[in-house]
C-alpha cells in the first residue's frame, strides 16, 4: 500500500477519454498501493477532484466537453483544488503545449505514448516532495508558535526591567531620609541639652515628613494599578511620574521643561500613559551622561494628544534608528539593560491604539513623540483644561 | 580618639548637617563640601586624616573624586557612602587599583560609620559594608 506518514493511502484521480488508457495507468498504479478514482472528461474531473480531493490529479488534454487545459485552469483557480499537483499525460507531444502546460501550473508533463515505469516514478517522487513541504510546513509552524510564545514571555518580563529600576531609584531616595531619621535619632540620644535633643527631633521629623510625601507620591504612580479607563490629564499623570524620578534627574543635573500647547483630558488608561512617559524619560536620562535638558511638549492634534521629549543626549546613529523598537535591542552597556524597554514602550502605545515615531541627530539629542489617543471626544469641551508652563 | 579633621562631601544638606554634627560632638574638625568640585579645592587646601564622599552628587560622583584624589595623594584615607541599589557604585569604586579604603551602603549608622573609619585609620582595608 503506498501510504501518506499519516498513514493514509495516497488518492489519485485519473482524467482521459479513453477508456484503454484509465485501465493501464489505473490497474498499474492500484498495484503500487494507491487508490485510483477516474473522469471521462475536464468537467467530471474538475467536479471529482473537488469532491475527493486527490493527492494527484494525472490529466488528458484532448478531450470532449471540456479539455484539458481548460480543466488545469479551473483547477488552479479553486481554492480546494489549488494546491493539488497536476501531471498532465497527452498525446500534444510539442515543445509549446509543454511549455503551456507548465504555464497552466501543471507540476509534470508526460507525453504519449508514455512507459508506465515512468509514470509510476514521476507519481512515488511528487507524493514523496508533497509529504516533506507537508512536514518542513509543521516544523515552520512549530517554531513561529514557540516564537510567538517567547514574545509573550519577553512581554511579562519587560515591566520588571522597569520595576527595577524603579525600585532602585525609590530605595535609593528611602535610604538617604531614612539615614537621616536615625542619624538625627542617634545625636539626640547623645545631646545633652534639651534644646540640642529637640533640634535633632526636629530635624528627624522633616526627613520623616519628606518620606511621608514620597511614599504619596509613589501611592499616586499608576505603575502596577489594574488597566482601567477614566478620564485624566496627561500633565498631572506626568509631572507625578517626574517627581517620583526627580532625585536622580538632580543628581544628573537634567532640565525639564514642560510646555502645553490646546490641552485636553484623556479618557483611557493613566497607567499606560505613564508607564509610556516613565520609559522614556528613563531613556533620555540614560542618553544624557551628565547635564542636559529634556524638553517636553505635550499639544493636541484632532483626536490625539502627542507628547513629544527631546533631549539632549548622545542621539542615535541612523544605522540603529529602524532598530531601536525590536525586541532585546540596546546601545546601552550591558549592566544597564536589556533593551526591553522601547519595545514595551511601542507594544503599549500599539495596545492603545497610538504611534510612536523617533528623530535623531547623532551628538545632539533625539525627539521621541508619541499619539495617545483622546479617546470620547473630550477636547470641544475640556479645552485648556490644563494650562501649564515652566 | 585624637582630634581628627575631617572632610564630608554630600549633595544632601540633611545627611551633611548629620554627619557634620556628629563628628563636632566626638571632638573632631569637620569641613563640608557640597559637591565634587568644592571637595577637590578643599582637598587641595589642607590636610585631612580621613574623607567621606557619597557617591551619588551632580557633576562628579564619588568614585570620581576618589579617584583625582588618591593619584595626587595616594595615602589619603577615604570612604565612599552610597545610597545606590545596583552594584554600579561597587564596581566603579572598588573594581579598581584606585580606590577607597571603605564603601558603606545608606541608610547610614552613625556607630557604623565611627567603627569604620577607626578601622580605616588603623590602616585596615574594608570593602564591603553592609552593617
Amino acid at each position: 500500500m503506498m501510504q501518506t506518514e499519516n498513514n493514509r493511502i495516497s488518492k489519485i484521480l485519473v482524467v482521459d477519454d479513453q477508456e484503454d488508457n484509465i485501465d493501464l495507468v489505473t490497474t498499474n498504479l492500484e498495484m503500487e498501493g494507491f487508490q485510483l478514482s477516474s473522469a471521462m472528461n475536464g468537467r467530471e474531473g474538475f467536479d471529482s477532484a473537488c469532491r475527493l480531493k486527490p493527492d494527484i490529479i494525472i490529466l488528458d488534454i484532448m478531450m470532449p466537453v471540456m479539455d484539458g487545459w481548460e480543466a488545469c485552469r479551473l483547477l488552479k483557480e479553486n481554492e480546494t483544488t489549488k494546491n493539488i499537483p497536476i501531471i498532465i499525460l497527452t498525446a500534444k507531444t510539442g515543445i509549446k503545449d509543454v511549455i503551456n502546460g507548465f504555464n497552466q501550473g501543471a507540476l509534470d508533463y508526460l507525453r504519449k505514448p508514455f512507459h508506465v515505469e515512468e509514470l509510476i516514478s514521476r507519481v512515488k517522487k511528487i507524493i514523496h516532495i508533497k509529504e516533506e513541504k507537508k512536514s518542513l510546513e509543521s516544523v515552520i509552524s512549530y517554531q513561529e508558535q514557540i516564537i510567538q510564545e517567547k514574545n509573550l514571555k519577553f512581554l511579562e518580563v519587560a515591566p520588571f526591567e522597569v520595576m527595577g529600576k524603579m525600585v532602585g531609584s525609590i530605595g535609593h531616595d528611602l535610604s538617604n531620609l531614612l539615614s537621616c531619621v536615625k542619624g538625627n535619632n542617634q545625636l539626640a540620644g547623645m545631646s545633652d541639652s534639651m534644646e540640642e535633643v529637640k533640634k535633632y527631633l526636629e530635624a528627624e521629623k522633616k526627613a520623616i515628613d519628606m518620606m511621608k510625601y514620597f511614599i504619596e507620591s509613589l501611592r499616586n504612580f499608576t505603575l502596577n494599578k489594574k488597566s482601567q479607563q477614566e478620564f485624566f490629564s496627561p500633565l498631572s499623570i506626568l509631572q507625578n511620574t517626574i517627581k517620583i524620578l526627580q532625585k536622580t534627574l538632580n543628581q544628573k543635573k537634567i532640565q525639564i521643561n514642560i510646555s502645553t500647547n490646546n490641552m485636553c483630558q484623556i479618557f483611557g488608561d493613566p497607567g499606560q500613559y505613564s508607564q509610556i512617559c516613565l520609559n522614556i524619560i528613563l531613556n533620555a536620562i540614560d542618553a544624557m551622561e551628565k547635564e542636559g535638558t529634556l524638553k517636553i511638549l505635550i499639544e493636541r492634534d484632532n483626536h490625539f494628544i502627542i507628547s513629544r521629549f527631546q533631549d539632549t543626549g548622545s542621539g542615535i546613529h541612523p544605522d540603529n534608528l529602524d532598530k531601536i523598537f525590536n525586541l532585546s535591542f540596546t546601545t546601552k552597556a550591558k549592566k544597564k539593560g536589556t533593551g526591553i524597554g522601547l519595545y514595551t514602550v511601542n507594544e503599549i502605545i500599539k495596545k492603545a491604539k497610538g504611534k510612536m515615531t523617533v528623530q535623531s541627530n547623532i551628538g545632539k539629542g533625539s525627539i521621541f513623540s508619541f499619539w495617545f489617543p483622546t479617546g470620547k471626544d473630550q477636547c470641544s469641551s475640556n479645552m485648556n483644561h490644563d494650562k501649564y508652563n515652566s | 580618639m585624637n582630634k581628627l579633621n575631617i572632610l564630608v562631601v554630600d549633595d544632601e544638606e540633611m545627611e551633611l548637617e548629620i554627619l557634620k554634627n556628629y563628628f563636632e560632638k566626638e571632638g573632631h574638625s569637620v569641613t563640608t563640601a557640597k559637591d565634587g568640585n568644592i571637595a577637590l579645592d578643599e582637598f587641595n587646601k589642607s590636610n585631612y586624616d580621613i574623607i567621606f564622599l557619597d557617591y551619588n552628587m551632580p557633576g562628579y560622583n564619588g568614585s570620581e573624586v576618589c579617584k583625582i584624589i588618591k593619584k595626587s595623594k595616594p595615602a589619603q584615607k577615604l570612604i565612599i557612602l552610597t545610597g545606590n541599589f545596583t552594584d554600579e557604585a561597587y564596581y566603579s569604586s572598588i573594581e579598581d587599583e584606585i580606590c577607597p579604603e571603605c564603601l558603606i551602603y545608606k541608610p547610614i549608622d552613625l556607630e557604623q560609620i565611627k567603627s569604620c573609619m577607626e578601622k580605616v585609620l588603623k590602616g585596615i582595608k574594608i570593602y564591603q559594608t553592609n552593617n
